[in-house]
């Protein structure tokens, strides 16, 4: 190599003027390094530039880096590289993310992602309550009884119900006192199932333990756990880190559930929440719409496919008109909205973004089951060379902790893990499991942390971090070693068996309310009720089952394109032209569309037979056919006619006794910026006229899918050039 | 257009652009602080670069000289490898050895651009890599003791009879 140099270095100077020719042609391939060949190796680097490298390495090449020599180890537990843990990159079980407790995650780290039993696309639904044979018998297989016209429809259908059950391990409230066994175990099994080619079946469990754990390990603003089983004996909101930013619950599956208030509290849990994402969460039900209107930050929030967000126009519509004071960005993608909740949302103040999407197509839904009588394998969760980590999660020093996790003793050791570092120690030493004092760790161990050290010393910046990081561990580690007794060698097992209720104890000492919150529900609903029935000036009156049970959709073919297709709980109604009545006010001539509407308020005590006779006296080709709704006709024009409030209206018309503060909490204008409203057919260019006044931000229109013509969006564009429609199937 | 003179650790002297030289942080606050004539034929040793890489550092840096300053490292920001554009990745197809001293130049001379790219590319080699075909690509030792290997051993043993 010298020689080579030293004869490129004789032609130096001409090469000079040559070189800078060639390289102002960048195109060129000509990075010839004939002369070049290095022999520096990978540990030459500085442990900065190292470090400047495992930056962009996820979690799982980090622990891998760990595995490979000693100065890796000792560096990739840096605390910079551990601020933000994104594991997503393969599905983790509980074991992995336990790696991470132990040896990664630090009082710093502020972010963890994680995917749990499956990934996005393999469409499982986790596993069931009921044998395969029994479901085979009675022909129950996911396949054949989840259809739409069950979905819009399944709170009276008892099969529906079953299949509701069996499908997200709600349990019966008559069978409280099964215990779903989970796979908590760190060997997972495996429920083959034939239909489910690769994917494996939940094999992660969320549990208190984990989250408790978690609690204490760090302070977490940003969370996601994404596709695993939540054991959801008592609220587990409550064991959530406290100052979460942004939580994922995406696809997750609940076990165990004695009561719905599954994310009751909170907004008291959870207070900081700004992002919620709890798409395919099939758990979730309408209620809790409730609780999540009260997060006083929330503002983004996707119910993605949440198949049981219908007819839950009570709870949306108490939840959007006191609460959701921050949100901007809402999600509702695919979940079964009607009419009556989507018109609900046009109370929200400050919406800016809602997306709409009529519901998923029979090929979204999942696939497949597992089954618990299906065969089982036991699998190695993580891979070969990662097994060598088994010890260090389940060591003596982690049962002590527990131990004194378990007197309330939560401050002196407020991390429960080990430190990947001390464990390197260990290694040097001959893993002495078996050692007597923690004190004789610190004495025979100087070499690797001495090197540790100086590793840490020649890097510039993160020096500072990453002693601050070392100090931090020392002082764990003394505070670990004061605390702890003789070490008592734990089975491995009884972590396992018993962690739970010895947590329970912990969790009720840290957070004595967190069983206060099973009768929320039912309560919400007594609200809820009484509520409506008080405020709820939007819904007719006339025919309180229509609210709940069936949404009607007046359909009829209508020569009047001014009249909006109307529903029984859902007007008010657009007429077009000067009022037939002499009790409507005659409307002013305004130009543009919609000219001269009137919009009809019926309040609560006008009923609905006499708006019958106002109809046939103002407008007789409105008839109120009642219509089983289609998948693509739950959202029709008139809902989306809640957003803002269209110049073109000319007047009011009060029937019945109007209560006070009603439309003034309706905005005149709405707010949105985008708004996606996809696959309604029931959505026409009515819409479009609304919106060129209605919504004076509106950038970015997508009504893909619905039935607006070119005509429409051409007039609309020509009032509105700023605001982008698109339109078309 | 004015020039310097930059001597690489193997005293080859390289006439390059000021602006062009000045992307690396060090020689433009060694101008700075020293004041530097621009007229004047002063050389500015590099000692800890030879001429190969120096060579190659100037390459780069010749393509990217209009490039808008990158923005700050954010913590939060998630880290990207496969935005690596493909003048650079042709730019970097060397061996591993000019990889690492790249880096090295990169971090002596304060490029953030190159260290950046560099590292990245470091980085897509280690990705979804086991531990020991890390070892072999990047020709490292495993210098975990033979204790901790009988450790690992055991476990592993014990993990099996679960």
């Amino acid at each position: 190599m010298a020689a080579v140099e030293e004869s490129s270095a004789n032609l130096n100077k001409r090469k000079i003027q040559e070189n800078t020719n060639e390289i102002d042609e960048p195109a060129q391939k000509k990075f010839s390094m004939e002369e070049v060949y290095s022999t520096v190796n990978i540990l030459d680097l500085d442990s900065y530039v190292l470090l400047n490298i495992f930056k962009y390495c996820n979690a799982t090449d980090l622990k891998a880096l760990a595995f490979t020599c000693t100065r890796f180890a000792s560096l990739v537990v840096d605390r910079s590289l551990w601020y933000t843990v994104d594991a997503t990159s393969k599905p983790h079980g509980s074991a992995r993310l336990q790696w991470y407790m132990d040896n990664c995650l630090h009082k710093g780290t502020r972010v963890l992602h994680i995917i749990g039993h499956a990934l996005r696309d393999t469409k499982c639904s986790g596993l069931s309550l009921t044998s395969r044979a029994t479901d085979e018998k009675n022909n129950k297989r996911i396949g054949c009884t989840y259809k739409t016209s069950n979905r819009l429809n399944g709170h009276e259908d008892p099969n529906w119900q079953r299949v509701f059950r069996d499908l997200f391990h709600l349990t019966n409230p008559t069978t409280k006192s099964i215990y779903w066994p989970l796979l908590a175990d760190r060997t997972p099994r495996f429920h083959e199932s034939p239909e489910s080619g690769d994917c494996v079946g939940p094999i992660f469990t969320l549990s208190r333990p984990l989250l408790v754990q978690l609690r204490h390990k760090c302070s977490l603003t940003e969370l996601k756990l994404e596709y695993c089983n939540i054991d959801y004996p008592a609220n587990p909101i409550a064991f959530f880190p406290p100052k979460l930013r942004l939580l994922s619950l995406q696809g997750t599956r609940c076990f165990n559930a004695r009561t719905r208030s599954y994310i009751c509290g909170i907004h008291e849990y959870l207070p900081l929440l700004e992002e919620l994402d709890v798409s395919s969460c099939d758990w979730l039900e309408p209620a809790a719409l409730l609780p999540l209107s009260k997060l006083p930050c929330l503002r983004k929030l996707s119910i993605v496919k949440c198949l049981k967000f219908s007819e839950c126009v009570a709870y949306a519509a108490l939840a959007t008109r006191n609460g959701f004071k921050s949100l901007r960005i809402l999600d509702a993608r695919q979940s079964p909205l009607s009419d009556s909740e989507v018109s609900s949302f046009g109370w929200v103040f400050g919406l800016e973004e809602f997306y709409l999407e009529s519901g998923p197509s029979k090929t979204d839904l999942p696939q497949h089951l597992h089954y618990p009588d299906d065969p089982v394998t036991s699998g190695d969760e993580l891979d070969e060379w990662e097994m060598s980590d088994a010890a260090n999660y389940f060591n003596t020093e982690n049962t002590e902790k527990l131990q004194n996790e378990s007197r309330g003793d939560v401050s002196k050791s407020a991390c429960l893990g080990r430190i990947f570092t001390s464990t390197l120690k260990r290694n040097a030493h001959n893993y002495d499991l078996n050692r007597n004092t923690s004190g004789s760790t610190d004495e025979t161990l100087p070499p690797k942390k001495r090197k540790a050290e100086d590793n840490v010393n020649e890097g510039a910046s993160t020096s500072k971090d990453a002693l601050a990081a070392n100090r931090l561990w020392d002082s764990d580690g003394e505070n670990e070693d004061e605390d702890a007794g003789p070490p008592v060698r734990r089975n491995v097992d009884l972590l396992i068996d018993e962690d739970d209720e010895r947590f329970e104890r912990v969790c009720c000492e840290l957070l004595p309310h967190h069983n206060n919150h099973d009768d929320a529900p039912a309560r919400a609903d007594r609200d809820d009720r009484a509520d409506r029935d008080d405020r709820d000036d939007d819904d007719d009156d006339d025919d309180d089952d229509d609210d709940d049970s069936s949404s009607d959709e007046d359909e009829a073919p209508n020569p009047r394109e001014n009249i909006l297709p109307m529903r029984h709980n859902n007007l008010p109604m657009l007429l077009n032209g000067p009022p037939a009545h002499p009790w409507l006010p005659v409307a002013n001539p305004v130009n543009g569309p919609g000219n001269g509407a009137v919009v009809v308020q019926v309040n609560p005590i006008g009923n609905l037979r006499r708006l019958r006779s106002i109809n046939n006296l103002v407008c007789p080709s409105i008839c109120l056919r009642q219509k089983e709704p289609t998948e693509t006709s739950l959202v029709t024009d008139s809902a989306l006619y809640k957003f803002g409030m269209s110049d073109n209206i000319v007047g009011f018309v009060d029937i019945g006794i109007r209560l006070p503060h009603f439309d003034t909490l309706r905005p005149d204008k709405t707010k949105l910026k985008v708004l996606v409203c996809r696959g309604y057919h029931t959505v026409t260019d009515r819409v479009l006229r609304h919106f060129v006044t209605a919504a004076p931000d509106l950038r970015h229109l997508d009504l893909r899918g619905t039935s607006v013509t070119k005509k429409g969006v051409e007039s609309f564009q020509n009032l509105r050039p700023d605001c982008e429609v698109l339109y078309g199937y | 257009m004015p020039n310097i003179k930059l001597q690489s650790s193997d005293s080859e002297i390289f006439d390059v652009d000021v602006e062009i030289a000045k992307c690396s942080v060090t020689i433009k606050t060694m101008l700075e602080d020293l004041g530097m004539d621009e007229d004047e034929e002063e050389v500015v040793p590099l000692p800890n670069v030879n001429s190969a890489i120096l060579k190659k550092v100037i390459q780069w840096a010749t393509y990217h000289k209009d490039d808008p300053p990158l923005p700050e490292d954010d913590e939060n920001k998630e880290k990207r490898t496969d935005d690596i554009s493909s003048w650079d990745a042709d730019f970097l197809k060397v061996d591993q050895g000019t990889l690492f001293e790249l880096i090295l130049a990169a971090n002596y001379l304060d490029i953030k651009g190159l260290l950046d790219v560099t590292c990245k590319t470091v980085a897509n080699m280690i990705k979804g890599k086991s531990p020991e075909e890390i070892r072999k690509t990047f020709n490292i030792k495993n210098d975990f003791t033979a204790a901790e290997e009988e450790q690992v051993r055991k476990e592993n043993e014990w993990c099996e009879e679960k």
